[in-house]
């Protein structure tokens, strides 16, 4: 019997010594940053027609995920397989040759309804298999929001997290001198194509234009020479304009709730300014500072609890963050200069802000208790911070320094990743400030 | 009475020698998440078609007529996917092997594996011999302090009754020869991995303390993988529904894939580096 024991014994030991055999254990915490290189040969054809399209869609898609900053996409001459068909297996071993990580494979066809179909497929050249597949049915003229779609389905399965290409973006153009500025509303695709106007000939300056989170709506200040400025509502579909109420004070710094069913806006009395919410469905404001100091642009958290704004009752402009109803004001910034147009990130995670310090402004995001302050722009003029809708990118406008005589200033966007890298310019037809990205199109 | 209870400690006895010898053999098995793929497929397909409404730009907002079409073509299409890149997958053998040619070479020199092993014990202890005859006890003393493995070795030595200088020297010669994998060796592999591990998806994620992923991968004398790599926290990152952690998933797993073959790492040294545990932790990147 003890032998048995013994033997049992031995054996359990051997194999505990065994299972601790020293598996070397190293914590990898550095990786590369660089953009991950992906290949897109271009969407295969039928005929002329189908073929010159999904040559224009690569080029859009390619365009999109390059401009992520995320991807780098492969120039096609070092491709080795062409493609002949969506649907078969590539050749990884000709992918991995070129360094590519990702190959995203696509077909354009033209339906017996004369509408074409998109479709796609993302494949993982190191791990042989596909990561996702798409199609998209739209008239032919239509074919840009299709490639967009593509881009964003492209980005989503490489990120887990939704695109935002199929986008689009208001700002303010502005024309004419220094001295006689005409500004007017306009609206563009996120990669600058299609710019329509959505004011024009207007006897009023359209200053902060905000897009509604839920609908094809925005909401702006007007600025009028012979009476205090309001905040307005446009309906960008419908071209409907309309006033927020009738204040004998001037109210400004107006933006959406994350539900699109309240605007904050400030309200200016006798020399003090306030935050309050209003109502849309019974346009009932509620007062929601009652401060002797300015506080201004109000910005609500995505779960609708809690407000950031600005205010300067403790000496210098600073942001604070309170409850949704008012209560709980607490200040979260206590660096030098000044913070302001707070705008609370679409993940909730972060507060984008503009800062004015020695001279200098500076885009930056803060966490919203006031931990991890981080600039990451840096210039003669940024401000406007706007979030894209999956909180990844901010876009903002930048004015550069004028000559003596007031001349030579130019104004336009850039945006930039919220890990500060991917600094790029938005082409605009001329001068562009105060920019709003809309959300996700339906 | 008496067998039974004899029978009933033998019984418990073999559950916990179960208990400790199965997590030996629990990670083998979990290689294969290829099932998975086609039910992603399916569902990453199926979720498309819910959010991939085609709606018209600006002007043609009045064409909701694609809506509707589009979900049926686009369920057909992606069942299509998966049965024919099978097929062609089968059919198309031959430009495959022609990548992996490493695939059958580690096969082989798998099974020499222990030939090699034996070699190499008796050549290392004559090696060390010398550097032990120096200071026998201080390094003992110094091992059973630092490693834990060791000690349970020189357990079993000290329960041996008589033990001669050769079972001495035996035991020492394992420790001496190295069972940890130098500095150079680790650097060289954190270099490599820091290239091939394409982070840039990750770092703007949120929480990115969160995505840690776990990998065991165990390599072949030529520096190539032995099997492929496995996700030790797999279930947890499929459980959490959280997209950024399977993403940071295929990244880590991909980062592995890539580097190989490790062929930098000296042959000589090969016991010190056949198994790694790679901790894949993103949040020191992430500049905030």
């Amino acid at each position: 019997m003890r032998k048995i024991l013994t033997i049992l014994l031995t054996v359990l030991v051997t194999a505990f010594g065994q299972s601790a055999f020293a598996r070397v254990t190293i914590d990898i915490t550095q990786g590369n940053v660089d953009p991950m290189p992906v290949a897109a040969p271009d969407f295969l054809g039928t005929d002329d027609q189908t073929i010159a399209l999904g040559r224009d869609i690569t080029g859009v898609i390619m365009s999109d995920l390059d401009r992520s900053g995320l991807f780098q996409v492969i120039d096609q001459r070092a491709y080795i397989e062409k493609p002949e068909s969506v649907n078969a297996r590539p050749r990884f071993a000709d992918w991995r040759i070129i360094n590519a990580q990702v190959l995203i494979v696509g077909e354009v066809q033209e339906l017996p309804d004369g509408r074409i179909q998109v479709s796609t497929r993302v494949w993982d050249i190191y791990s042989d298999e596909q990561l996702g597949a798409v199609a998209f049915k739209t008239p032919a003229d239509n074919w840009r929001r299709a490639a967009h779609k593509v881009a964003d389905f492209v980005y989503k399965t490489l990120t887990g997290e939704e695109g935002y290409f199929d986008t689009r973006l208001v700002f303010v153009h502005e024309t004419g001198p220094k001295d006689k500025r005409v500004k007017r509303l306009m609206i563009m695709d996120q990669d600058g194509a299609n710019p329509i106007p959505l004011t024009d000939g207007l006897g009023y300056q359209v200053l902060t234009p905000r897009f509604s989170p839920t609908q094809q709506q925005i909401t702006y200040m007007a600025l009028f020479d012979n009476r205090p400025g309001q905040v307005y509502l446009f309906n960008i579909e419908t071209g409907e304009q309309e006033q927020l109420g009738t204040f004998r004070g001037m109210t400004f710094a107006p933006r959406f709730s994350p539900d699109g069913r309240q605007v904050l806006m400030s309200m200016e009395r006798g020399g003090n300014s306030d935050v309050f919410k209003m109502d849309l469905s019974t346009r009932r404001l509620t007062r929601l500072t009652d401060d002797s100091s300015i506080d201004t642009s109000p910005t609500m958290s995505p779960d609708g609890g809690r407000i950031a704004f600005t205010s300067d009752r403790g000496g210098s402009q600073q942001i604070y963050v309170m409850n949704a109803d008012g209560t709980g004001q607490k200040r979260i910034t206590f660096g030098d200069g000044r913070y302001q147009t707070p705008v609370w990130s679409p993940r909730g995670d972060l507060i984008a802000f503009t800062r004015m310090y020695g001279g200098r402004f500076y885009i930056g995001v803060i966490r919203p208790d006031g931990t991890g302050e981080r600039l990451l722009t840096e210039s003669y003029l940024d401000e406007g911070p706007t979030w894209s809708p999956n909180g990844r990118v901010l876009l903002f406008y930048r004015e550069t320094r004028p000559r003596r005589d007031g001349t030579g200033s130019e104004t336009s966007l850039w945006s930039v990743d919220l890990t500060g890298r991917n600094l790029r310019r938005i082409r605009t037809p001329g001068d562009a400030s105060d920019p709003a990205w809309s959300p996700l199109l339906p | 009475m008496r067998f039974g209870v004899f029978a009933s400690i033998l019984f418990h006895l073999a559950l916990v020698g179960a208990g400790l010898i199965a997590p030996s053999f629990i990670d083998l098995p979990d290689v294969a998440p290829e099932p998975f793929i086609p039910l992603e497929l399916i569902r990453e397909a199926d979720l498309d078609l819910k959010t991939s409404v085609p709606a018209a730009a600006p002007e043609p907002v009045e064409e909701p007529e694609p809506e509707p079409d589009i979900p049926e073509p686009v369920v057909e299409e992606p069942e299509p996917v998966e049965e024919k890149p099978q097929p062609v997958a089968k059919a198309e053998p031959e430009p495959e092997p022609v990548i992996e040619e490493p695939e059958p070479a580690p096969a082989p020199i798998k099974k020499p594996e222990p030939k090699p092993e034996p070699k190499p014990e008796p050549k290392k202890p004559p090696v060390v011999k010398p550097k032990p005859k120096n200071d026998d006890l201080d390094l003992d003393a110094l091992s059973q302090l630092i490693d834990k493995e060791r000690k349970t070795e020189t357990k079993r030595a000290t329960d041996a009754p008589s033990q001669t200088t050769e079972t001495a020297d035996k035991a020492r010669s394992v420790v001496g020869a190295g069972d940890r994998l130098t500095a150079s060796d680790e650097a060289k592999m954190r270099a490599a991995i820091a290239r091939c591990w394409s982070a840039s998806t990750i770092i703007g994620a949120p929480e990115p303390e969160k995505l840690l992923v776990v990998i065991d991968f165990e390599l072949n004398r030529d520096g190539t993988l032995a099997s492929q790599p496995r996700v030790i926290n797999e279930i947890q990152i499929n459980l959490s529904g959280n997209q950024f952690w399977r993403v940071a998933q295929r990244e880590a797993t991909s980062a592995v894939v890539k580097c190989a073959p490790y062929d930098f790492l000296p042959q000589e040294r090969y016991e010190t580096w056949k198994e790694f545990r790679f901790n894949f932790d993103p949040s020191q990147m992430v500049g905030r």
